[in-house]
């Protein structure tokens, strides 16, 4: 028997350590250390991390703003008069927005201002493809069921991945920008392709299905409603989309669609269309994610009301309502003849 | 509470802490307790029903054994069989018999409701039921005694590792064991700990994995077509047979743990080359009950063909009925008899080798996966809806890739997927012809012996997947 006992508790031990001590200390993803993240060679669970550290800092901020990594260009400490944070995280839907936005009001913070910006991944990513994802699992899932979050994250293999990273040191991230402001991506960014290949291709993530499609607008609905009842000021604007992922979008994922649902249940602003600036392969860094600058100038439009009258005329930067919404996007299919 | 839980990992140490620690003769009432306890996890209610299935059981035993006048015998023996599946017959078909009774009234123009009744099937009924049912009908026929002692006969009905998704154990088999004089065995239990992490990584790494996949098809079926379906397909005909197998694995080697051999109740039936082979090879303990109990009663095969073929149909449709209360149970388990019944009727069951064997093997398999859509499809429409569908569109390179992309799974999941199978297929096709635990075990290289327990455990850690997933069984 004590051979035995001996030998099992070896034996777990060595589990022990390898399930659980082991991608603890790596930690590739972050979750457990949110006060002070690491490079690890992947994107933090940039969800839980942030709104851990929103929740550890109630008073810190007043307004956020929220969408996938394409609104991770958002320069928010260009939004005048509020302390605001980019709390976009990869691959950001609408169902995790709302949550993210129920949590903060739970926790007693209450944003005077919340921006969302949409685009086809907002509709056609599952958000059930999330939960079993170490990158995109929501934070309220994971605070919720404390067991799920340690057996999601205690994952060797993840870490052994990291390990090469961390100990070549390829990586590196700044932690002061994450916790000031939030956003990732800085200005001048080079472009990340080569704009001359022929394999340029759209940016199209997830699957076209009807039940999701709906979801994500019922879920955007709820966010508006949350946030009458809530006295918060809630902008949405649609991601100025790259020429070629606009034209996927339009052709095969119901996009125009999209646009008049939501119309029908907010006002947005539109920067997505065929204009100079999604036209214009300097103003991004690959096909899914514009540059710095366009996110000065969609701020420019959303909070000083700047309008640039030529790209008006292209539909960046149009506010798009009921009264309006047919008409616009009547102009948008006209675009394409 | 599962197997796979932080609650059983507590638990199972302090029983077996507490069973090696105690006296022998307190050792059973340990069993009883933990056993009862372990039920009770799952839901504090359905333990009346186990012990009112227990002392019904155990009361007609004794008095069929006391008895010596026959029809008094097949009396009591009657009215315990109906009593012990009336209680399986409220909780699981009443309501599936209510909506057919009325539709076949119907038809006949009278009009009536179906009786429904809100009940929470209790986990492990089926199992429970069939292992008390089998030992009364063995005292019946003189096979066993009957146990007198009310407390080691509760035990064996409620024994926790096969509690709730078997092996349907004999009576002759484990009821000794549990009365039995046992000394720790040190061989024993290293190779209850090897079979249970081997189930664990079977469990955990090929079966909750691959219910991610069947599971968002079979659940929205209608949304799919094509590639994605074979795959669904695929998916669950693995799925379930890592997740019962690996069920019984840990179950087995929780067992030798207290120094209790279970039966084994899968040895790679995928490997069969024959339908007959198949369930030889498959849900052992369950295909054994249903032919000492059902099939061999009924004539098995010592009369005419016609008969013979009837009893297999018979047989099997029980079998299938046994598995749920849907007529797509039903469907798979007929389409089994069917095919024995083909079998019997057009094929050399000779054994084979080589390309012959192979040929038959993965002819098996096929046919194993499509019957599976039924068991696994919530109706027949949807069964339906994915034989039609199966091979819709063009069949090209975009065609499989496509079906990769609906059911949500990347290239890293893939090969996540193919490695465990990979490993599943070498351990299955070497057990053909040997028990590779003991064969480990008894190398002399301690190297050897050592790099194959860690590499078992980190097999299980490294490629576990994430779910709170119940083992698919515990639903009969």
């Amino acid at each position: 028997m004590k051979k035995f006992l001996l030998k099992v508790s070896f034996f777990a031990v060595y589990a022990f350590l390898l399930q659980v001590v082991f991608p603890i200390m790596i930690d590739p993803y972050n979750v457990f250390h949110t006060e002070h993240i690491r490079a690890n060679g992947v994107d933090c669970n940039k969800n839980y991390v942030k709104m851990k550290y929103i929740l550890n800092n109630p008073e810190r901020f007043d307004s956020f703003v929220f969408g996938s990594s394409r609104v991770g260009v958002i320069h928010t400490e260009k939004i005048p008069g509020e302390r605001a944070y980019n709390m976009a995280y990869t691959g950001g839907l609408p169902s995790e927005h709302l949550a993210n936005i129920k949590t903060f009001l739970k926790n007693n913070i209450h944003p005077v201002k919340i921006y969302i910006g949409v685009d086809s991944v907002s509709y056609m990513v599952d958000p059930e493809m999330h939960i079993s994802s170490q990158m995109h699992c929501p934070y309220e899932y994971l605070a919720d069921d404390p067991y799920y979050f340690f057996t999601l994250y205690c994952n060797p293999l993840i870490a052994f991945e990291s390990l090469k990273t961390i100990l070549t040191k390829k990586s590196e991230v700044d932690t002061d920008t994450f916790y000031q402001y939030g956003w990732w991506y800085k200005y001048n960014q080079e472009s990340k392709i080569d704009w001359e290949s022929e394999n340029v291709k759209p940016t199209i993530l997830g699957i076209l299905n009807d039940k999701v499609f709906r979801n994500a607008l019922n879920d955007i609905k709820e966010t508006v409603r949350l946030c009458r009842e809530n006295s918060i000021e809630l902008i949405i604007f649609t991601n100025p989309m790259h020429n070629i992922t606009y034209m996927a979008s339009v052709k095969d994922c119901r996009y125009f669609e999209f646009l008049e649902e939501l119309s029908s249940i907010t006002e947005f602003y539109n920067f997505s269309s065929l204009n100079d600036i999604t036209l214009s392969n300097d103003c991004y860094i690959e096909t899914s994610h514009y540059k710095a600058e366009v996110g000065d100038m969609i701020l420019n439009v959303i909070c000083s009301d700047e309008i640039y009258p030529e790209l008006y005329a292209q539909g960046f930067g149009v506010k798009v309502t009921k009264d309006n919404a047919e008409e616009f996007i009547s102009m948008l299919k006209y675009q394409l003849e | 509470m599962l197997f796979n839980s932080w609650q059983f990992g507590i638990f199972l140490p302090i029983v077996f802490a507490v069973y090696w620690s105690i006296p022998q003769r307190f050792r059973c009432f340990v069993i009883l307790v933990s056993s009862y306890w372990f039920y009770m996890s799952w839901n504090i209610k359905y333990v009346t029903l186990i012990l009112f299935t227990t002392i019904i059981s155990f009361t007609s035993a004794i008095l069929i054994e006391r008895t010596d006048n026959q029809r008094t015998k097949k009396f009591i023996l009657t009215s315990a069989v109906i009593a012990c599946l009336g209680v399986l017959f409220t909780f699981k078909y009443v309501n599936f018999f209510s909506e057919n009774l009325v539709y076949i009234l119907n038809l006949f123009t009278i009009h009536l409701h179906p009786i429904t009744l809100k009940l929470l099937l209790p986990v492990g009924i089926s199992f429970y039921t069939f292992q008390t049912l089998g030992y009364v009908i063995d005292v019946y026929r003189g096979d066993t005694k009957a146990e007198k002692n009310f407390g080691i006969y509760a035990a064996f009905i409620s024994f926790f590792p096969q509690l709730v998704a078997g092996p349907i154990e004999r009576t002759n088999n484990l009821m000794p064991q549990i009365k039995a004089h046992h000394e720790f065995n040190y061989e024993q239990a290293v190779y209850g700990m090897k079979l249970m992490t081997w189930g664990f990584f079977k469990k955990l790494c090929i079966a909750d994995v691959l219910a991610v996949y069947s599971d968002r098809v079979f659940n929205d079926v209608y949304s799919f077509k094509g590639f994605a379906l074979i795959l669904a397909a695929f998916f669950f005909t693995i799925q379930i047979y890592c997740d019962f197998s690996g069920y019984s694995d840990i179950a087995r080697g929780c067992s030798k743990l207290f120094g209790i051999e279970l039966m084994q109740n899968f040895r790679s039936p995928y490997f069969s080359s024959s339908i007959k082979e198949f369930w030889s090879r498959w849900h052992i303990s369950l295909s054994t009950w249903f032919r000492d109990y059902v099939y061999i009663p009924l004539g098995g095969n010592r009369v005419s063909r016609f008969r013979h073929n009837v009893n297999l149909m018979i047989t099997f449709i029980v079998s299938g009925l046994w598995h749920g209360a849907n007529w797509t149970f039903v469907i798979w388990g007929s389409l089994h008899g069917f095919a024995q019944v083909i079998e019997n009727a057009f094929m050399n069951h000779n054994e084979t080798h080589g390309i012959k064997r192979a040929f038959r093997v993965v002819c098996v398999f096929v046919f194993c996966m499509f019957a599976w859509v039924f068991f696994r499809a919530n109706n027949i429409n949807e069964a339906l809806y994915v034989f039609m569908n199966m091979f819709s569109g063009t069949i090209n390179t975009a065609w499989f890739r496509n079906g990769f992309k609906y059911v949500y799974m990347n290239m890293r999941n893939l090969m996540h997927v193919s490695f465990c199978l990979i490993v599943l297929f070498i351990w299955d096709y070497l057990s053909l012809k040997r028990d590779i635990i003991s064969r480990i075990t008894s190398c002399r290289v301690p190297a050897l012996r050592f790099a194959f327990c860690i590499g078992l455990i980190s097999l299980v850690i490294l490629f576990r997947t994430i779910s709170n997933a119940v083992f698919v069984y515990f639903q009969f």
